[in-house]
């Protein structure tokens, strides 16, 4: 089966006043056809610029993207802008990460959504405004009909991610890329919305890039989970599988240090020392969470680990890893060509 | 500052109530909607108080008149005794300094042309918090505090990720050394490890400058290890009122029951790969509020009389109220 979508090599540097900063280095993934990838990571590791730049949706004067994203056909990385305005209005769907500022603010939500689907989905006036409000009702907001005449600022924060969730869900994208959809709903309201997520996604093979701190909702919505830190994918897997048996420290860490509302005992939570550099160069020259690993060694300073498969669809870059052999030959390797 | 109010509650918020305006199709009448429906609540000092509830059941409006940037039509807020409606001038210009708003909003409160630390010490500076020779300390000292380097001072917004501009929206708040924060959401979209260190912190300035929090959340994990009290609210009431322990441990309310159930764990992966389901029924709408207690038509113990009576909130005792028929039924 061919992915529906395949990332490779992507890597993106913003131009800021300070130099350059290096967001996203060398991210590699594919997502099939059904498929509900889960992106999880550190903030400011990378998943927005990420899920961004595969439509070259990032200011163009201000960073530069390399790589390539294969979709149907395309590099969407080479795509002229009118077919990325294609792919953008009818297969790849964005729900932002901030849903309040994504709508416009002097627009009443049922012109928004109207107009997507009369637009972009072909629909006529009377069809797209039926579909509108089914498309509230669906995704939980009360009184559909009246609050299709509601501006933004008159719903609540909650109900602004519901009607980007249902714009989003509008045309039946062949993707939808979600990032934090779900990070201000109640949880009864959130497993709705997830449900009917994977309901579209079974339903009609929509592939989803879910992007999410919430391990809990990982756990319950994913087929397999990857895991950024400082604009690498440190380890990815099957959701069981990486959940239950993660092998990067980081990985580790980050699901230690998750509360747990069922636990009462927990008096303390364990954060992770020391916070997220900034990246100003682009080469592998180390691992980029060497500095607040506590099981970090020598090599890990001085080169960068490959990903190494640790099961069927798991892998993991990690020196811990690597037998002594492999770290000596590695060694010794780039000793001779540099 | 009047001393006689220094045993009193911090935050008193009684019988608050806020109505917004619509019309029912494009010329008909027009409709009241009552997005929050007689809300009472206090925060003594050190408190830590969690607010949750449905999406829509009036948590923001709530928080934005407890600042004042939203005008009940009924009911009273008190800030040490004080009515904040009355304020003017320099009391409530020191009021500003005392409660501050983590806004839901992260990004739309961001002044887009400001850097980092444009707007962090703006408060410095308007409230002489510091001398200025320190001022670019005190900031780098507040980002270090929600783990940023000091490097993010010189960006602006949009060169920021989610997570960090939550975060200087922490930090904002947290320079004015307030006594209250009304914190709307604050750690949605922030990594598990990033939410710690920020919770880690709420904690310590309670334990050591008895900062009272009122926070908005809908993680109800954050909620149970941050709060000692919870409230819960539903279609704009507080339905239930509780020390967290016991609130979580043995959850009264059929609401906060189903709630409650409704959280995803990690740990939910040992039973399969199934979300906890959602609580049935549909959210009613605020144009057409159901008679008797909102609850009802999606009540898993509706019984007679529930249609018909609004239920008050009730003491059961032990600081917990709830506000339902099951209960004020049984004591009489
Ligand atoms: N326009 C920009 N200019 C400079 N740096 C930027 C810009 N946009 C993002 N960054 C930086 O790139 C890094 C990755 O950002 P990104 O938004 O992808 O993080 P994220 O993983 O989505 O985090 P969060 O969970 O907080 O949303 C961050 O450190 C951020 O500060
Ligand atoms: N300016 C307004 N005009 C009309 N209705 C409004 C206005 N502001 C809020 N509302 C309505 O009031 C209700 C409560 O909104 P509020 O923002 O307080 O909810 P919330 O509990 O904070 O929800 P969320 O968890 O989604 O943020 C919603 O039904 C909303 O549509
Ligand atoms: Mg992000
Ligand atoms: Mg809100």
């Amino acid at each position: 089966m061919t992915p529906t979508i395949e990332v490779l090599d992507l890597q993106v540097t913003f131009l800021t006043s300070e130099g350059p900063v290096n967001a996203v280095n060398g991210v590699n993934f594919e997502l099939y056809q059904g498929e509900i990838l889960a992106l999880v990571g550190e903030s400011g590791s990378g998943k927005t610029v990420t899920s961004l730049a595969l439509t070259q949706l990032l200011e163009a004067g201000r960073s530069q993207v390399a790589g390539s994203v294969k979709f149907g056909g395309l590099d969407l990385l080479k795509a002229s802008q009118r077919d990325l305005r294609a792919v953008r209005a009818t297969e790849i769907a964005y729900i932002f990460q901030d849903p309040i500022s994504s709508l416009y603010p002097a627009r009443t939500v049922g012109s928004q959504l109207v107009e997507i689907l009369t637009v972009n989905a072909g629909l006529n006036a009377r069809e797209a405004r039926t579909r509108s409000i089914d498309l509230l009702r669906r995704v939980g907001i009360p009184g559909p009909e009246r609050q299709m005449r509601a501006y933004p600022h008159q719903l609540s924060g909650g109900m602004c991610q519901r009607v980007m969730i249902a714009m989003a869900l509008a045309v039946n994208p062949r993707v939808l890329i979600a990032d934090e959809a779900t990070s201000s709903l109640d949880v009864s309201i959130q497993a709705q919305i997830l449900e009917l997520i994977k309901d579209v996604a079974s339903e009609y093979g929509m592939a989803v890039i879910f992007v999410t701190h919430d391990l809990g909702v990982v756990a319950g919505t994913a087929d397999r989970v990857a895991v950024m830190y400082g604009g690498e994918v440190v380890e990815s897997g099957q959701v069981r599988d990486l959940l239950r048996n993660p092998h990067h420290p980081y990985t580790q860490a980050l699901i230690k240090s998750a509360p747990n509302a069922r636990d009462e005992s927990q008096t303390e939570l364990v954060g992770i020392p020391g916070s997220l550099e900034t990246r100003r160069e682009f080469a592998k020259i180390r691992c980029q969470f060497a500095p607040r690993c506590s099981e970090s060694f020598e090599i890990c300073w001085s080169h960068w680990p490959r990903p190494v498969q640790v099961e069927k669809s798991h892998s993991v870059s990690c020196w811990l890893l690597s037998d002594e052999e492999e770290i000596l030959a590695t060694q010794v390797d780039e000793g001779l060509t540099s | 500052m009047p001393t006689a109010m220094e045993s009193g509650p911090l935050l008193e918020v009684e019988h608050l109530c806020v109505t917004f305006s619509a019309r029912k199709g494009s010329f008909g009448p027009r409709l009241a909607l009552k997005a929050v429906d007689g809300v009472s609540l206090e925060v003594a000092s050190g408190d830590v108080v969690g607010l949750v509830g449905e999406s829509g059941s009036g948590k923001t409006t709530t928080a934005r008149s407890i600042l004042g940037l939203q005008k009940p039509d009924r009911g009273s807020v008190l800030f040490e005794g004080r009515e904040i409606q009355s304020l003017s001038g320099p009391d409530l210009r020191a009021l500003r300094k005392r409660i501050q708003l983590i806004p839901q909003d992260a990004i739309g409160s961001l002044n887009p042309r400001r850097t980092v630390r444009q707007t962090i010490s703006e408060g410095l500076q308007v409230h002489k918090l510091v001398p200025k020779e320190s001022r670019q300390e005190r900031v780098d000292e507040l980002l270090a505090d929600v783990g940023l380097a000091p490097e993010f001072a010189d960006r602006y917004p949009e060169e920021l990720s989610g997570g960090q501009i939550r975060r200087v929206c922490i930090a904002r708040a947290l320079s004015m050394g307030p006594s209250l924060i009304v914190a709307d959401e604050p750690t949605a979209g922030l990594d598990v490890s990033v939410q710690a260190q920020i919770l880690n912190l709420l904690q310590e300035l309670r334990r050591r400058h008895q900062l009272s929090v009122l926070l908005i959340s809908h993680d109800l994990s954050v909620v149970r290890y941050l709060c000692n009290k919870v409230a819960v609210m539903y279609f704009g009431r507080i339905v239930e009122l509780g020390e967290t322990r016991d609130l979580f441990s043995d959850p009264k309310h059929p609401y906060t029951r189903a709630l409650l159930e409704a959280a995803p764990t990690v740990s939910a992966i040992g039973r399969g790969n199934e979300l906890k389901g959602s609580i049935g029924g549909e959210v009613p709408s605020l144009a057409a509020p159901p008679a008797g207690c909102s609850f009802h038509p999606r009540c898993n113990q509706f019984h007679q009389g529930c249609d018909e009576i609004s239920p008050e909130l009730f003491e059961l005792g032990g600081h917990r109220s709830v506000a339902c028929l099951l209960y004020s039924d049984r004591s009489q």
